[in-house]
Parts: structure tokens; C-alpha cells; sequence
């Protein structure tokens, strides 16, 4: 099969992504991430249909680094936002800082008159949809630059401003969306499909119409998601690497182990996912895989080693507490 | 961004850039709404990427990312089923032999029209009784084998019979939506109660802590116990389903299923680790959905759900667990001894989230 090349961004001919060190003005690092031929195609469509991207697959498969890593290849700004069961639409678009205001009101009714902010857009704090659909005004929270807010709005994320003249460019990250309450995904369509929210003062906020925007979604596949939800996204479902992509993520990810001891380490992982599988619990993945070769390695033990069976337990196996003795605890 | 400030000074590039952008939006009324992914962002997608470049696989990868010809993307996750519902091996699937008689039409009933026979296979095969005669048996190993057996017949194929269409108790389409309303408990929310705060400052009242609104979850899971007696034989295949949706909407993790036939507290599961059988105990706060025809044979109840069934909603109630019963039988054939702690729904494919909700705040209302 031939190489598919991504119309939207480029990569080395590995379709590797080498990694991008700390510096200056970017404080984080980015590991290395191996693009697998479907990952390409689907992060090509969803650019070129400027659709969201809803990746599923197993924990630990690099669904959430994948975000990461589209940001440092497109060298756009990177938000993100880890989806709990208490998150609500309103704290990815924009929420009232009604605490804030109620002390500066309890402040201001002592002495400090001045301290009570009469604009109600002064306590306005940005979600990660308005930084990435309009990120001037989420700083300014929604006020005119001439008479700009008392405190300006700090971006959430990893920010890589657009050169002079070129429109604002973000990957926002939706983390684990199958952990929302089962109403979030419907409250997104809005600013999915229409890219504008509403305000708390009954205006509308409507992305700037030349801002780029990634929008990626993963799940775990815990919950089902809405068909209506699912249908308005470009879907991608990364599956478990096979034994040669385990040795080649862990050649550029774990650069320091020995070939021999990866290779050994991958074959267990396999045996062990068969085992796993067998018995309904879930099997390691990718990320669990390099903590073991990892750990082997400055530990420098083998997995024929007396060790390796703890090794095994704490980094691969995982055994908690069985079900009938949390009913017990209960 | 279309937000309309205090004090303007004089018109500026960006109160250009605001109306231009405002004007846009005035063009749609509002700004536009995408909809779901149709042929026409195939094709566009297809011409963007100039898929004359590429081969046969990349187009079809890319209608798969956009939702043509792929699996359902649901499909392939594996659901951890729950043992006591997919081991239960008392019997295979029961599938629904006829289809569901529709409701009697208003006014003048109408004569029953005689189904239309089903029509036989065209090649019957011609039989013949013969009488068989068994081997002596000091046969040994070289007796030879009945002549029956080596003689020519055909085997009609049962793969060429469609199975029935099986309808749903609890459909598709509407099962995320009855499952969420029946199974969503309170919890405070992150959002301020500004009512209740103005309330307290209005009456010069420092409430204890800060009020919130209170907001509807599924964290608490909840427990399933799904009623196998012979009784519910024609519903034991939406049984099962009525598990796989459950742990669809709530997550494998937050369901526990268990199953019972006759007395419901006496429901149990299969722990396949201590490989013995665990018992039902209401857990605190946890709603419990009961899926059951209370074993009356479709014959109405003249003498109340019996002790059992009480005994099982006081427990429920001890425990503040949230109790719904699901019925596949109609209000009449409910039991009226129950008191109005359980919630009983009408387990049909017309029942929608809606009705759920309405009936429960009924039932509060009543409560009183």
C-alpha cells in the first residue's frame, strides 16, 4: 500500500513526527508520535472539511497525544479540556465569575467603592471554545480594545501565536467526552456546527470566519454517544498496535532500551492481551507498554528475570480490588 | 465579535471588522448550522484532498472517516457483558414468533381479517413410512450400515427463511433518553442557586454555605435486575437488551446486573471471580430498574403484588434507592399494593423520556 500524504501538514517519510523540544517561548515538550496510515487520513479530512475529529480506541492508544502532536505539526495554539461528569457546556464557552463579583461587591459596600467592577464582561472567564474561536477577545473578555478589562484573560494552553497578518490557528482538545453527563454532547453541537455560543447578555459570540480550528474529541467508549453527535464528526477509531508498531513507537519513545529487551517486552504484552481479553479485564496499552520497557531498562532486568513478575504486576497487569470485595467493603 | 460597547469613540478598522462580521451573520439571520455529514462534504472532502491522486483504498478510508461504508464506530468497542445475563443458560433466545397485534380501532370493531397462510416451500419432498429393522446385535464390526442411511434425500437449506423482525420493548432510538430520564438522580451542581442566594441577602440571611442548583446525573449507576421466570419468556431477548443499552448509556462500570425469578430481593449475579453466586443488597442511593412482569401469565392482578414484592420495596426504600420497575403489560395489569415509592413504567416501544419524566413529577406531586 502506498504512502498517503496529508494534503494539510507534512511529516518525514516514517510519517513519524520527530518531537519538538522545550524552548524559549514553548515551554512544553512533545514527544515523538507514529502516525498510522488511518490517523493521516482521517486528521486530513477532518481539516479539509473543517469538521470535528471524535477518536475512539482503548485508554493508552495516544488518542489525547494525537491533539498534542497535530498542534506542534500545524504549529498552531493547543487548548484543552478533560471532560468530567460535572462538566457543562458553559465552562468550554464562557462562565460568570459570580464569586469574584460577590466579593468584590462585599468589599466595595465596606469601603473599597472602587473595587466593584460595574461592566458585568469584567467577570466573564473565556472556555477554550471562545479562545480558540476569536482569541483577542476572550483575552479582552468580550470588551472593546479601548477600554480593555481590569484583568486580562491568560490563555489556557500552550500558545503559538499566528505570525503578523495570519489568521489565529488552534487544536483544541476534547478529552474523554464518554465521561460527560449524557446532555454535554448535544449542548456541543452548537458551537461544533455553528462555531458561536451565546452570552450570558444574550449576545452571540461567532468565531472569527478566518480562524483555523482542530477540534478533536476522543472517547474511551465507556458510554454511547448520541447518533446526531456522532454523525457531525469525522470518526477515527485507533486501533491496538501490532507487535512491529509497539518495537517502532518504543524505538523512538524509548530510545535507550536495547532492541532485544523491547522485542521481548512487546511479545508479553501480546500474550498477555490474549490472557486479559479471555477474562473480560482490559489489556495493557501503548503507554503501559513503554513504562515496562522503561522500567526494565533502569532497572536492568529481563522478562525471564525473578523481578519481571512484579514488574509485570505494577506495569501491565494491574490487579485492583475484585469486585465482590469492594461489595464487600460497601 | 459582535458585542456592542459603552462608549464608542470615533469608527475605527475595528468597528469595520465588527460590522463586516455582524453583517455576515445578519445575512443568515443567524450563523449557519452545519447539520449532520452528508454526500456533498464527501464529495467536497474528495475534490479538497484531489482524490484523482489517489488510489482506490484512500477514497474509501476517507468515506469511512466521514461516516460511509464504515462499521458503527460503537460497534467495534468491545461491552463487557454481564455474566448472569449472557451466561444464562437455562435456554437459548426466544424471538417473538408473530408480530404485535396492532391497537383496536376506535369506534365499530372491525372484523379479524384471516391471516394470510404462510406459504410453503414449493418442493415438498415425497415421504414414505418404511418400517425399520434394527441389526442383530452380534452385528460385529463388519456389520454393514442400514441402508436408510446411504439413501438419497435433500436437505432443505433453513438459511433461506428470513428470521422474523423482531421489534424492541425499548427501541433504538429512544432507549438513551428512557434509560437517562428513568435512571438520573440529583446532585449539586457547580452553578450558583442566585434564587436562593438573593432570597437569603433580601432577607438579610448569611446562608450556611454557598446554595447551588441541583443537577442530574448517572454517576450512581445503578442495579439491574432482570426477572428470568417463565412468566417473562416472551421478553427474555429484550431482557437482554435491556442490559446491553443500560451499560451503554450508564458505562460497564456503573451497572450491576442481577437476576431473579419470583421473589425479586432474591435476585443474584455470577461473580466470575469467587465463582459463586453473589446476592442483591440495595446499595445506598443507587437506583435500582427492575425489569419484570410481577409473574402474572398476562392474567390481571386481583390480589396485589404479594409480601415479596413489598418486602423488596421496603428495602428500597430503606436504602433512599431510587426504585423503577419496568412492565411489558399495560397500567391494568400493575399491581396497586406497591404505594408510590416505586415508579412503575409501561415497558413499550411508545414509552419516551418525556412520559418518564411527567409521570415522576406526578408521583412527587402526589407524594405531597
Amino acid at each position: 500500500m502506498s504512502r498517503y500524504s496529508p494534503r494539510h501538514f507534512q511529516l518525514p517519510d516514517d510519517d513519524c513526527f520527530p518531537g519538538e523540544e522545550a524552548s524559549a517561548g514553548n515551554p512544553s515538550t512533545v514527544a515523538p508520535y507514529i502516525f498510522s496510515r488511518t490517523a493521516l487520513i482521517a486528521v486530513d479530512v477532518a481539516l479539509a472539511t473543517e469538521r470535528p475529529l471524535l477518536v475512539a480506541g482503548p485508554p493508552g492508544c495516544g488518542k489525547s497525544r494525537l491533539a498534542e502532536t497535530m498542534a506542534a505539526v500545524l504549529k498552531w495554539s493547543f487548548v484543552r479540556q478533560t471532560i468530567t461528569s460535572r462538566t457543562r457546556c458553559e465552562q468550554l464557552t464562557v462562565e460568570v465569575d459570580h464569586l469574584r463579583r460577590l466579593n468584590d461587591a462585599h468589599r466595595a459596600a465596606r469601603a473599597d467603592a472602587h473595587v466593584l467592577l460595574k461592566r458585568d464582561r469584567e467577570y466573564y472567564n473565556p472556555g477554550i471554545f471562545w479562545w480558540a474561536f476569536d482569541p483577542r477577545s476572550a483575552e479582552l473578555r468580550g470588551l472593546p480594545e479601548f477600554q480593555p478589562p481590569r484583568n486580562k484573560a491568560r490563555f489556557p494552553g500552550l500558545a503559538r501565536p499566528a505570525a503578523a497578518g495570519e489568521p489565529p490557528a488552534t487544536v483544541v482538545l476534547i478529552d474523554e467526552i464518554d465521561k460527560a453527563e449524557p446532555d454535554l454532547p448535544n449542548d456541543l453541537l452548537e458551537p461544533l456546527d455553528r462555531r458561536s455560543f451565546g452570552l450570558p447578555d444574550n449576545t452571540t459570540l461567532t468565531a472569527d470566519p478566518l480562524a483555523k480550528l482542530l477540534t478533536i474529541i476522543t472517547t474511551n467508549g465507556e458510554r454511547e454517544l448520541p447518533q446526531a453527535f456522532i454523525r457531525r464528526c469525522v470518526t477515527l477509531r485507533l486501533e491496538e498496535p501490532t507487535r512491529d508498531i509497539l518495537i517502532a513507537i518504543a524505538a523512538v519513545r524509548a530510545r535507550e532500551a536495547e532492541p532485544a529487551l523491547v522485542a521481548a517486552v512487546a511479545d508479553k504484552i501480546l500474550a498477555l492481551r490474549d490472557e486479559l481479553k479471555d477474562s473480560g479485564r482490559r489489556p495493557p496499552g501503548t503507554s503501559e507498554f513503554l513504562d515496562a520497557v522503561l522500567t526494565c531498562h533502569w532497572l536492568a532486568i529481563g522478562v525471564d528475570s525473578e523481578v519481571w513478575q512484579e514488574v509485570e504486576q505494577a506495569t501491565l497487569r494491574k490487579p485492583m480490588l475484585r469486585e465482590d470485595e469492594r461489595s464487600e467493603r460497601a | 465579535m459582535s458585542v456592542p460597547s459603552e462608549r464608542r469613540g470615533e469608527i475605527g478598522l475595528a468597528e469595520l471588522v465588527a460590522a463586516l462580521r455582524r453583517l455576515r451573520c445578519d445575512q443568515f439571520g443567524e450563523a449557519e448550522r452545519r447539520g449532520e455529514i452528508g454526500l456533498a462534504e464527501l464529495v467536497a472532502a474528495l475534490r479538497h484532498l484531489r482524490c484523482d491522486q489517489f488510489g482506490e483504498a484512500e477514497r474509501r478510508a476517507i468515506a469511512e472517516a466521514l461516516g460511509f461504508g464504515a462499521a458503527d464506530p460503537r460497534a467495534a468497542q468491545t461491552l463487557t457483558p454481564t455474566p448472569t445475563v449472557y451466561d444464562h443458560s437455562q435456554t437459548q433466545a426466544q424471538t417473538r414468533s408473530t408480530p404485535i397485534a396492532p391497537p383496536p380501532a376506535p369506534g365499530w370493531a372491525v372484523p379479524r381479517v384471516a391471516p394470510t397462510p404462510e406459504a410453503l416451500p414449493a418442493d415438498m419432498l415425497a415421504c414414505e413410512l418404511v418400517e425399520l429393522v434394527a441389526d442383530p446385535p452380534d452385528a460385529g464390526d463388519d456389520a454393514q450400515p442400514p441402508t436408510w442411511l446411504s439413501a438419497g434425500y435433500r436437505r432443505i437449506d433453513p438459511q433461506t427463511r428470513a428470521a422474523p423482525l423482531r421489534h424492541a420493548l425499548l427501541p433504538a432510538r429512544t432507549a438513551r433518553g428512557v434509560l437517562t430520564a428513568a435512571l438520573a438522580t440529583q446532585r449539586t451542581g457547580d452553578e450558583i442557586d442566585h434564587e436562593e442566594l438573593v432570597r437569603c441577602l433580601v432577607a438579610r440571611r448569611l446562608p450556611p454555605r454557598l446554595p447551588r442548583v441541583l443537577a442530574p446525573t448517572l454517576t450512581h449507576g445503578c442495579q439491574l435486575l432482570l426477572d428470568f421466570s417463565d412468566s417473562m419468556l416472551p421478553w427474555w431477548e429484550d431482557l437482554r437488551q435491556l442490559a446491553r443499552q443500560a451499560i451503554a448509556t450508564l458505562g460497564a462500570a456503573g451497572v450491576t446486573s442481577f437476576h431473579f425469578s419470583g421473589a425479586p430481593a432474591a435476585a443474584r449475579r455470577w461473580s466470575a471471580e469467587r465463582e459463586d453466586f453473589a446476592s442483591w443488597r440495595p446499595q445506598a442511593g443507587q437506583p435500582v430498574l427492575v425489569a419484570t412482569d410481577f409473574g402474572i401469565w398476562g392474567e390481571p392482578l386481583h390480589d396485589g403484588a404479594g409480601a415479596d414484592w413489598q418486602d423488596f420495596v421496603r428495602r428500597c426504600a430503606g436504602a433512599d434507592s431510587p426504585l423503577l420497575i419496568l412492565v411489558p403489560w399495560p397500567p391494568r395489569y400493575w399491581p396497586a399494593d406497591l404505594g408510590l415509592f416505586p415508579q412503575l413504567v409501561h415497558w413499550h416501544p411508545a414509552t419516551t423520556a418525556a412520559m418518564l419524566r411527567r409521570q415522576r413529577g406526578l408521583a412527587h406531586r402526589v407524594a405531597r
